[in-house]
């Protein structure tokens, strides 16, 4: 489904609502009246480097506002003091590079990042404790965050994004730099994620978007250009029978919205 | 917030930094002589003491290892996601302000209960002064906020040592500008504060007003000018505006020409302690009790001495106490440890009544050109069994040769030379 103007993914409330959203670094346009929806489970943001996937999801976290159109999280615009508090209280976010404090131990870490969301002091413990369940990392939760391996700091960093339990959680390339095995198991903690929250995941990895994503944007250039599903990506494709859905199809068909829209990969 | 600020507290730096200055101040303090210290026996001293430490050195070092915690969220990138935390940029400043400044406290409390238990070692009165000490943990949390302030704006390498230079060279700077109200805003009382004088604790207390609302102030500027999507609330205008009040007024206020800004003269007691030898009395503030067994060994050299001649000043007051008659003279005390040997010395200083205002000193060519007065000093000081300062041969020879001469001469020629002296007249020739 080739998008010109704003495109919804379901028939639900979205999430999250990005209207005609512009963003400029001094000359450059990274995002250029970007209409999107994002709706509860797993969305992943496609594009290439450059394609204002980042910018995006700095958009969605609030971290900074678009320089022309709206952003609205959970109903609520983001504008406003009041407002980008209560929604901030309800995001997770695990950057690209995720930074930590390696003395912290997993645990202290946690509770840090439960106490920066304003989770109540009363609940902090048990959502530490169920955050870090949920990444199976509480036999570690006593270890220094310099001490875990890559995969396990890139658990510690699902678990500060999900500890206070938000509707909706933003992905910067989460498998980035992750073995086979770390990446299988990934898959299936953001497949998870995406049952209980709003998921939006930026990602290049095809496979990752074949096994984990119900919704699909692809951005080119700072525009939206493709708004479906995982199966209709792939339909986008020559050739596609309809019926394969694995990393090859995902990426034939983001080749397809790539070359149709001429740029240059 | 106490678990996360207890997490910070064990894990951050600043822990580590704060006991290094404290094991350097309880060092330095524990150092200090007894025998010439200017502070151990005066609380007043003793509490400035620790405020100076705790500000110049302490809170450098605070300083600059705040800017260096104050970095680590951008240089380890913890900074991408917490920049989306409801808690704004002023909240994380908060944390590390208060576990770095509580840690200061810690440590700044032990240096206090050092330098007190020290002065109570010697002091016969038990009078701890909080005020310089609460203004002193002020300004150390506004020099810990400046820290955390400049390490959020510059996360480089160098801000945390720039910062701790800073800070030390704008005391430096400011010791040379005493008079200059700006160095207000900047407290590091280093003044001597003798029994004298009491704390001014309205000022005190209004600059310690002025530090920690200026501190909370400044922690809201990065998050202001960095996070302009979350900026802190009106909450920030609170303690702007309480830090512009009160460092509007101790840039306002004026101190008596001649007079400390930081302090006031101390009232006048109702019954100094006095130690009466003979013809001798000398008194002291009652805080300075401790000093009298050797105000009384010197005010019985003294009437050995002097006691009897005529022309000399026998009632000796500390300085500061009300004088009780034309006749007192005041006794300089600028150590709150003193043996008997230099309370004599300082009790004979004062012995010889004054020169008149505008009286030049005559010279005495038989002792070599030295004033009149240094001769009749060193008899008296050789009379008390005192060492007398060497000004020479020609004038050792004269000493001895008025030492030689029988006590009624010498007395007659003492009360003479005392009496003129008063009178600003050369004093008569030294008997042979």
């Amino acid at each position: 489904m080739s998008v010109d103007s704003h495109t919804t993914a379901g028939g639900s409330a979205p999430t999250a609502n990005v209207e005609g959203a512009t963003v400029r670094y001094k000359t450059v346009v990274a995002l250029d009246g970007v209409h999107a929806d994002f709706h509860p489970g797993t969305t992943a943001l496609l594009g290439p480097n450059g394609a204002g996937k980042t910018t995006l999801l700095s958009l969605l976290s609030t971290a900074r506002q678009p320089d022309q159109g709206a952003v609205s999280l959970l109903g609520a615009p983001v504008r406003g003091r009041a407002n980008v508090r209560r929604v901030r209280e309800r995001i997770g976010v695990l950057p690209q590079s995720f930074g930590y404090y390696p003395r912290y131990t997993v645990r202290e870490f946690v509770e840090y990042a439960a106490w920066l969301r304003r989770v109540p002091s009363t609940e902090r413990a048990g959502r530490v404790r169920e955050a870090l369940g949920l990444v199976e990392l509480e036999r570690y939760a006593d270890r220094r965050m310099g001490a875990l391996s890559g995969g396990m700091l890139r658990r510690a960093g699902i678990a500060q994004a999900v500890v206070n339990r938000p509707a909706l959680v933003l992905l910067d390339e989460p498998t980035v730099g992750l073995d086979p095995a770390q990446r299988i198991g990934f898959r299936t903690l953001i497949r998870a994620l995406g049952e209980r929250s709003a998921v939006v995941m930026s990602t290049h990895l095809a496979e990752d978007v074949a096994q984990v994503c119900d919704h699909i944007h692809v951005l080119l250039e700072g525009r939206m250009r493709f708004t479906g599903s995982a199966a209709e990506l792939c339909a986008e494709a020559d050739g596609h029978d309809g019926t394969t859905l694995d990393g090859s199809a995902v990426e034939a068909g983001y080749l397809a919205v790539v070359g149709r829209n001429g740029v240059p990969v | 917030m106490r678990r996360v600020l207890l997490t910070e507290m064990r894990r951050g730096e600043a822990g580590k930094v704060a006991l290094l200055a404290g094991a350097a101040g309880v060092w330095y303090l524990l150092s200090a002589d007894v025998a010439v210290s200017d502070w151990i026996g005066w609380w007043n001293q003793a509490s400035i003491k620790v405020q100076v430490f705790g500000v110049i050195v302490m809170g450098s070092l605070m300083s600059a290892t705040a800017a260096w915690t104050a970095g680590r969220a951008r240089r380890t990138r913890v900074d991408a996601w917490s920049d989306t935390a409801p808690r704004g940029g002023w909240s994380q400043a908060l944390l590390l302000w208060a576990a770095a400044w509580l840690w200061s406290l810690l440590v700044y409390a032990v240096m206090a209960a050092v330098a007190f238990q020290r002065t109570a070692a010697v002091s016969e009165v038990t009078a701890p002064v909080w005020s310089p000490l609460v203004l002193g943990a002020a300004m150390t949390g506004l020099q810990i906020a400046a820290g955390v302030c400049a390490g959020t704006l510059l996360p480089s390498r160098i801000t945390a040592p720039a910062m701790g230079v800073l800070w030390y060279l704008v005391f430096v700077v400011l010791a040379f500008l005493p008079g200059l109200s700006l160095a207000r805003l900047f407290p590091a009382l280093d003044e001597h504060w003798d029994a004298t004088f009491q704390p001014h604790t309205a000022r005190l207390l209004v600059a310690a007003l002025w530090c920690a609302a200026a501190a909370l102030a400044v922690l809201a500027l990065p998050a202001l000018l960095r996070r302009p999507v979350f900026s802190p609330g009106p909450l920030a205008a609170v303690p702007a505006v309480l830090a512009l009040a009160a460092g509007g007024v101790l840039l306002t206020v004026r101190a008596p020409v001649g007079e400390p800004f930081w302090a006031v003269r101390a009232e006048q007691p109702a019954a100094p302690v006095c130690a009466t030898e003979g013809r001798v009395r000398a008194c002291l503030w009652p805080d300075d009790r401790h000093l009298l067994p050797q105000a009384r060994d010197a005010a019985r050299a003294v009437d050995r001495a002097v006691g009897a001649l005529p022309g000399f000043r026998r009632d000796f007051r500390q300085t500061g106490l009300r004088p009780a008659g034309p006749d007192s003279a005041e006794l300089p005390v600028y150590r709150p440890v003193l043996d008997s040997a230099t309370m004599t010395e300082a009790m004979l200083g004062s012995a010889l009544p004054p020169r008149p205002e505008g009286c030049a000193p005559h010279m005495l060519r038989e002792t070599g050109g030295y004033p009149d007065a240094f001769l009749v000093e060193a008899v008296v000081n050789s009379r008390a069994k005192l060492v007398t300062p060497y000004y020479g041969d020609q004038f050792a020879a004269v000493l001895e040769r008025v030492l030689a001469t029988p006590a009624a001469d010498q007395d007659r020629w003492l009360s003479a030379a005392a009496d003129a002296i008063g009178r600003c007249r050369p004093v008569p020739a030294p008997p042979r």
